[in-house]
């Protein structure tokens, strides 16, 4: 395939179609729909691949649940709205251990707030959206060519940990078109690891604590615990090989940046004076990385389209504090950036002075 | 070379999706990195629509553009902080100080195709002059809709080679005969002949 012109949001389709999806179930939503829609085409042309445009999110979530159960990569795609309403399903995938994918491509919030405009406000719903305790695998594309790619490794992390896996993208991001070869991606694809339904022997899929025979566990401590230990342990070590950031620009700087998805992009100016580490997998967060390399900095700044989601996360890894450059109601600009590290006294000075384009 | 940053304004409905497109794909069988990015309001028809568009023979880092090249401007809804070092704009959208051609494209695309329409894609033509875009008709057809294929490439061929003389002839030409039918529309109307002139002078200028 030769060199093309292709949309982020286009991009997880084919990231997923490569990966072995072959169900999608989504309810439209800006800035998502493009998803949506290029599933339904694929659909059309491909009745292997099935497509449900369900009544809403809750039912969209559910969907690729029984799908996964059934036999089936699945996913669906929705923006923050919509990925809010999915917090129950998500929940119940966790508890199951349910490979299956939800894409959120990230407008401004709260509710529906601005539809079309980026935001990068659902970094903490993707780790507590839901009720109890579970360990979310999430990760962050920033170009095209990459929203393909971490699609893939989302399916195949998905299969590896039998875990719901939620892939972050933005307005911006899943409606930037660039020039991609998609053939000079090369990931292995994971292979199936749930069986599918009649398989021979009966499973239950309750979201109640049972035993593994399938009798309630709902007043035993210690069945619990064994059960959340044994999930928990297992993702998180399927999550190390998955372990995926940037680290780069000027690393002899006083000051590291930190920045994902579209802000990372947008930020590119600042990199003769700043050094860059650019988190794709949002969580389990890089602790580790962020404590070997941060250290090396007086200051650390997260630069980021919530008012200091990640930069909280990162200060209670860290133990210290961080600025915070927040891009807020859909501004997500080198003006936004400049201002930001100018309200903070951090804006270098030519930077003060050049023309940006 | 240096990056090239051009921004197509307009309003949802007018084209800037297609025309953005249209600019990208052609940009990018010539070789070019491209970024392409939509920015637009959640009203479909009469909101906000901008195309950022961006190319360079190096890959592209920030895909959001804030200070433009050139600025195709068929509606002024875009970012009040966007900049440019020249604008393409049809009749009454260039800002004061601004170094900006006036083209009725609009009227061109009526006179000439049959449809206001055609006339966005009379402005790609333009803009594909301005940019320095090679015409190619065989990647153009690949890269425009089926739907009026021929139409649209006729346009696009007209604006590709309007010269600065034309330009210069087509403006007074049509800003003209749009003043002469207002006057005689007022006039007919029974309004006061020096009223009938300044309104006709409005409506010119609108």
């Amino acid at each position: 395939m030769a060199k093309r012109l292709l949309q982020g949001n286009e991009a997880v389709l084919l990231g997923a179609v490569k990966a072995g999806a072959t169900y999608f179930a989504g309810y439209p939503i800006s800035p998502s729909s493009e998803i949506l829609m290029a599933a339904s085409v694929y659909a059309a042309k491909h009745p292997e691949f099935r497509f449900l445009q369900a009544e809403d999110e809750i039912a969209s979530a559910n969907a690729i649940i029984g799908a996964s159960l059934a036999g089936a990569k699945s996913f669906t795609a929705t923006s923050g709205p919509g990925f809010s309403l999915m917090q129950e399903a998500i929940g119940y995938a966790h508890k199951l251990g349910v490979p299956t994918v939800f894409v959120d491509v990230q407008r401004v919030g709260p509710a529906t707030g601005m539809p079309t405009m980026p935001g990068q406000g659902d970094i903490l719903q993707t780790r507590y959206g839901s009720s109890g305790d579970y360990t979310s695998i999430v990760f962050y594309p920033s170009s095209v060519a990459e929203c393909y790619e971490y699609t893939i490794q989302a399916f195949n992390c998905a299969e590896e940990s039998q875990s719901p896996v939620v892939l972050l993208s933005d307005a911006f991001l899943g409606h930037l078109n660039e020039i991609v070869d998609l053939d000079t991606i090369d990931v292995p694809i994971v292979p199936r690891t749930l069986e599918p339904l009649a398989s021979g022997h009966t499973r239950l899929f309750s979201g109640v604590a049972t035993y593994p025979d399938g009798e309630p566990a709902t007043a035993d401590a210690d069945e619990f615990i064994r059960q959340y230990e044994e999930a928990k342990e297992r993702r998180l070590e399927v999550a190390e090989r998955y372990a995926f950031y940037e680290y780069g620009w000027n690393k002899d700087a006083e000051t590291l940046v930190i920045a994902f998805g579209i802000t990372r992009r947008i930020a590119q100016p600042l990199a003769p004076h700043f050094a860059l580490f650019r988190p794709i997998r949002i969580w389990p967060v890089l602790q580790d990385q962020l404590r070997e390399i941060a250290p090396r900095y007086k200051r650390l700044i997260v630069i980021e389209g919530s008012d200091g989601q990640y930069a909280s996360v990162v200060e209670r890894v860290l133990y210290r504090d961080v600025h915070r450059v927040p891009l807020l109601g859909g501004r997500m600009s080198l003006e936004a950036v400049r201002e930001g590290l100018d309200r903070i006294g951090l804006l270098p000075r030519d930077l003060a002075e050049a023309t940006v384009s | 070379m240096t990056e090239r940053a051009i921004v197509i304004d307009g309003v949802g409905g007018q084209g800037v999706r297609v025309i953005g497109n249209t600019m990208a794909t052609l940009l990018g069988a010539m070789g070019y990195e491209v970024t392409l990015l939509y920015d637009y309001d959640s009203s479909v028809r009469g909101g906000m629509s901008e195309a950022f568009l961006k190319y360079s023979d190096q890959p592209i880092a920030n895909p959001v553009v804030e200070h433009a090249d050139v600025t195709l401007r068929l509606a002024d809804r875009g970012p009040n902080h966007l900049e440019s070092d020249y604008v393409v704009c049809d009749i009454g959208l260039a800002k004061p100080g601004e170094r900006a051609e006036e083209i009725p494209f609009l009227e061109l695309g009526v006179k000439h195709f049959g449809r206001d329409l055609f006339g966005n894609m009379i402005a790609l033509g333009r803009l594909l002059r301005l940019a320095n875009v090679s015409f190619d008709e065989a990647a153009l057809a690949a890269a425009l809709p089926a739907k009026y294929r021929v139409e649209n490439i006729a346009a696009v061929r007209y604006g590709y080679e309007l010269t600065p003389d034309q330009i210069r002839q087509i403006v007074p030409e049509e800003a003209a005969g749009r003043f002469a039918s207002r006057y005689a529309e007022a006039v007919l109307a029974g309004t006061d002949p020096n009223a009938a002139i300044e309104r006709a002078g409005q409506h010119a200028a609108a």
